[in-house]
């Protein structure tokens, strides 16, 4: 892939390709190699992209649990809406 | 408290946190025009060449400023390299888009309309654009408002009107429709802009965003207000205040400035853009506040009772915070 997306663009490309939902940590995982060494990749920016993309309906939830620090999970995955807006990807990303 | 509450209590707690900085966004941009006024009581914008000329210069100066300030903030929290990212989609040139509607249309015209109509009638009509962006927002962004939201909104705008009302004196404004002509399309490009970035800025992030808006709208002041209104006068003024203090008054309130548009940028991603402007006017409220803070603005019982009914509407605007969890309808 040629160019760098911008990070919203890149969270929900991501989802477009999975099957499973995800949560913020699993995506973490996924963009370390492309966005791990810049000063915005952090956790708590990462779940601050999340909690507007839902709210603007780009994203929806589909799972949530609590885990042994009794932190909570969401589980996200791609909406109707946010699948219309993957026509702003360029190119290489279709 | 079971999971599906947690959940429900994070996701209003992010919408409540939108409104906040809607709010933090009125009292800054309050701040800002205050410290502006400051500034053209200065040189070289005192040395009236046009009436016309120094508030748009002084207009363009700022975004100028505001968009170095939020350069160096997205260089502090690593944000930098989304810039260039961005301009190469279609959010990011919808973002370059709002900019034009907001910097060039709605603050030249906002500019022009204090001059030609004086400051009261210029603002009561420019605080109307929340009205003209929820119409738009529900139109283009399917954005949901229920009937509260709108009263608050309808209130916000109220009150500005009679805090801004001054019975105008006869004769002092001889281009008088030409003033309120401009204020409405400074009302329309300021609602233009709040629905358009928002659409843009479902992909972009808020804080790009504002960086790109500002640098756009200071360059199409610098390449095509500037010289189509002014030619090479309008260049000489900004090298002029560079020689003079009133050069680091604007960069004091092109830093408000540019916070104060990050914050509300943010507030349109987080709680919707409809909500995000009503609390934006509250602008008008603030900017007599520190007026009579800083610059001796006497208060009188208009500013007390249109205060108070920005108020109200502000509150109406963000009362029922569960109302929030979802910004548009499917």
């Amino acid at each position: 892939m040629a160019i760098k997306l911008p990070l919203r663009f890149r969270i929900l490309y991501l989802m477009s390709t999975k099957k499973d939902s995800v949560n913020s940590e699993d995506i973490m995982k996924e963009l370390e190699n492309d966005y791990g060494k810049e000063r915005q990749f952090k956790k708590k920016a990462m779940d601050n992209h999340l909690l507007s993309m839902r709210a603007l309906g780009l994203i929806e939830i589909s799972e949530v649990s609590i885990d042994k620090n009794d932190e909570l999970i969401e589980n996200y995955k791609i909406s109707e809406s946010g699948i219309g807006r993957l026509k702003y990807l360029p190119k290489a990303y279709k | 408290m079971n999971t599906t509450e947690r959940l429900e209590k994070q996701e209003i707690g992010h919408a409540k946190r939108g409104l906040l900085f809607g709010v933090v966004s009125g009292a800054s941009w309050g701040l800002s025009g205050v410290i502006m006024s400051i500034a053209f009581g200065m040189a070289p914008f005192t040395d009236g060449v046009s009436l016309l000329l120094a508030p748009i210069v002084g207009a363009a100066m700022h975004d100028g400023f505001a968009g170095l300030w939020v350069f160096f903030y997205n260089l502090f929290n690593g944000k930098w390299r989304e810039y260039g990212r961005t301009i190469r989609t279609k959010p990011g040139m919808l973002v370059c888009l709002a900019a034009c509607f907001g910097g060039p249309i709605g603050m030249s015209g906002y500019m022009l309309g204090i001059t030609l109509a004086g400051p009261s009638y210029a603002l009561a009509i420019t605080a109307i654009y929340p009205a003209i962006g929820a119409v738009l927002s529900v139109i283009i962004l399917k954005e949901k408002i229920g009937i509260r939201t709108w009263i608050g909104i309808l209130l916000s705008i109220t009150g500005v009107m009679i805090v801004s009302w001054v019975p105008p004196a006869a004769g002092m404004y001889p281009y008088f429709y030409a003033g309120i002509g401009l204020a409405c399309l400074a009302a329309i490009g300021w609602g233009t802009e709040g629905v358009i970035s928002g659409f843009g800025m479902d992909m972009v992030d808020p804080e790009v965003a504002v960086g790109i808006r500002e640098a756009a709208s200071f360059s199409v002041y610098l390449v095509a207000v500037l010289p189509i209104m002014f030619g090479v006068v309008g260049y000489q003024m900004i090298a002029a205040a560079f020689t003079t203090t009133s050069v680091w008054i604007i960069i004091v309130a092109a830093l408000l400035g540019g916070g104060s548009y990050i914050c509300w940028y943010k507030a349109i991603n987080m709680t919707g853009a409809s909500r995000a402007m009503a609390l934006n006017i509250t602008y008008a409220l603030w900017s007599v506040f520190f007026g009579w803070l800083l610059i001796g603005t006497v208060i009188t019982p208009n500013l007390i009772i249109g205060g108070l009914v920005i108020t109200c509407g502000a509150i109406l605007v963000g009362a029922n915070p569960k109302e929030l969890i979802n910004l548009r309808s499917k």
